[in-house]
């Protein structure tokens, strides 16, 4: 994986007592999320932080949601 | 009945269902990526003979096209506790490891409860489980095993396992297998038409108690709020071979207070310290000690391990060091003794909650041993720090 770690805009929908992204942009492009391959819950001290696997176009993007600060990440790309 | 519930080669299958380009395909995740052993491999991996414990490099030869994922810890002990919250839901349940759970059903059909959790948690996970169904969790456990990956098998009387080999109950080691072989004893019929007396020679009252277990005349019970932890420990595995003094007694310093502050988080005390070695070689070897006061903060246990280390002569480089603590009890000394230290390391253990274990160290160790990597702890998913 390459690793990334820029902040990014997400575009999300709350359901299923889930936060479900729906695309992002990156680098002025829009990657919409074909699928969520994955995803999990990671606590550094009293941070959480949500992460996500996705596919869109053949590529695998590692997506992350920091609750404290209400950002979210780009943080490593398969291509 | 009791279920015995087995994520199959669980890390593996969480990175495979991560990235679904390495479904079907030899995956091997391995800690740091340069000198890395593998914890877990992948169904397809184990195909060309990969296994838990090899290095990458020894991977790699047996199979050139292994693709070697490095390991999130987090991201298993978070997928982990929602599956144990999905299991809960059917029955008592027991925490086993990060992987593994036992599910007192009760009288409901064992087959529909193993169909439906199966199900959702390859629903929610795309990953599968075995499982394996007896009276008691040593047949269990075993049973989970004779059937894998996406397993489910039942054992209604020990006779069922008599032609499967005593090395599959848990808690027979390859040593004690050696011995029941000399005796004749290599089945488990071999182990169930044996003498008592034989048996005890081997394994002491644990075998009496196994048989009888095995026989269906002592309950083992699941039990939902597990006892305290019986040891906590840590362990790190170095980017490169250690050899001098001062590095050595820096990571032992640092694995010091990650188990310090696992038990303090208990609110535990320990009487037995260990130390685990192991060199550049994969020889490996433990120092122990034990005492009548207990100990819970890390200068006490560093200041053991040193002594410890100090002892002998390391003869090769180190790629290895561990400590664990055992013979715990709750914490009276931390609150009743040691008040003003007690209260220090409140603060101390406060600031780590919230703002992460690296937030803060001693100054004594202020350049650590610069280990990045996670630090292997004993795995339970609520008991990682």
């Amino acid at each position: 994986m390459e690793e990334i770690n820029e902040k990014i805009k997400v575009a999300t929908i709350f359901g299923e007592g889930r936060v479900i992204p729906i695309w992002f942009e990156w680098k002025g492009k829009k990657v919409k999320v074909e699928k969520v391959s994955y995803r999990w819950k990671e606590k550094e001290g009293s941070c959480l932080y949500i992460h996500y696997s996705i596919v869109s176009n053949g590529i695998l993007y590692h997506i992350f949601w920091d609750r404290e600060k209400m950002e979210w990440y780009l943080k490593e790309i398969e291509w | 009945m009791i279920l015995h519930v087995d994520m199959d080669a669980f890390f593996a299958s969480v990175e495979q269902a991560t990235n679904p380009s390495l479904k079907g395909l030899p995956v091997a995740v391995a800690g740091a990526k340069k000198r890395s052993v593998i914890t877990t491999a992948s169904y397809e991996a184990r195909k060309y003979g990969v296994k838990t414990g090899m290095t990458v490099a020894e991977g790699l030869k047996l199979c050139p096209v292994l693709k070697i994922v490095v390991a999130n810890f987090k991201k298993y002990e978070a997928t982990s506790r929602e599956i144990m919250e999905i299991l809960k839901k059917y029955g008592e349940l027991e925490v086993y490891s990060v992987d593994e759970a036992f599910l007192d059903i009760g009288r409901a059909n064992h087959k529909e409860v193993a169909i439906a959790f199966k199900k959702e948690i390859r629903d929610n996970f795309n990953i599968t489980c075995s499982v394996g169904g007896a009276e008691n969790k040593v047949l269990a456990k075993l049973a989970s095993g004779l059937k894998k990956p996406d397993g489910f098998f039942i054992v209604n009387d020990v006779k069922d396992v008599y032609e499967v080999s005593v090395s599959e109950i848990c808690g027979i080691g390859k040593k004690t297998v050696r011995k029941l072989a000399l005796l004749g004893i290599i089945t488990i019929g071999d182990f169930m038409n044996a003498s008592l007396h034989k048996i005890k020679s081997v394994m002491g009252i644990h075998g009496v108690r196994l048989f009888y277990t095995l026989k269906g005349e002592i309950k083992d019970y699941v039990n939902p709020d597990p006892d305290r932890p019986k040891s906590i420990g840590n362990s790190m595995t170095f980017d490169r071979d250690l050899f001098h003094k001062a590095e050595i007694e820096k990571a032992l310093f640092q694995l010091a207070e990650k188990v310090a502050f696992r038990l303090r988080r208990e609110m535990l005390e320990a009487r037995h310290v260990s130390l685990i070695v192991r060199y550049k070689d994969f020889e490996t070897f433990s120092l122990q000690h034990s005492q009548a006061m207990p100990i819970y903060d890390e200068k006490e246990i560093f200041s053991i391990v040193k002594k410890l280390i100090s002892s002998i002569e390391l003869v090769k480089p180190v790629r290895l060091l561990g400590i664990s603590v055992s013979d715990l009890a709750p914490a009276i000394q931390q609150r009743l003794f040691d008040k003003n230290l007690y209260e220090r390391y409140k603060v101390i253990d406060m600031i780590r909650e919230r703002w992460g274990f690296n937030a803060i160290t001693w100054g004594i160790v202020k350049d650590k041993y610069p280990h990045n990597k996670p630090i292997s702890p004993s795995w339970k998913p609520d008991k990682i720090c």
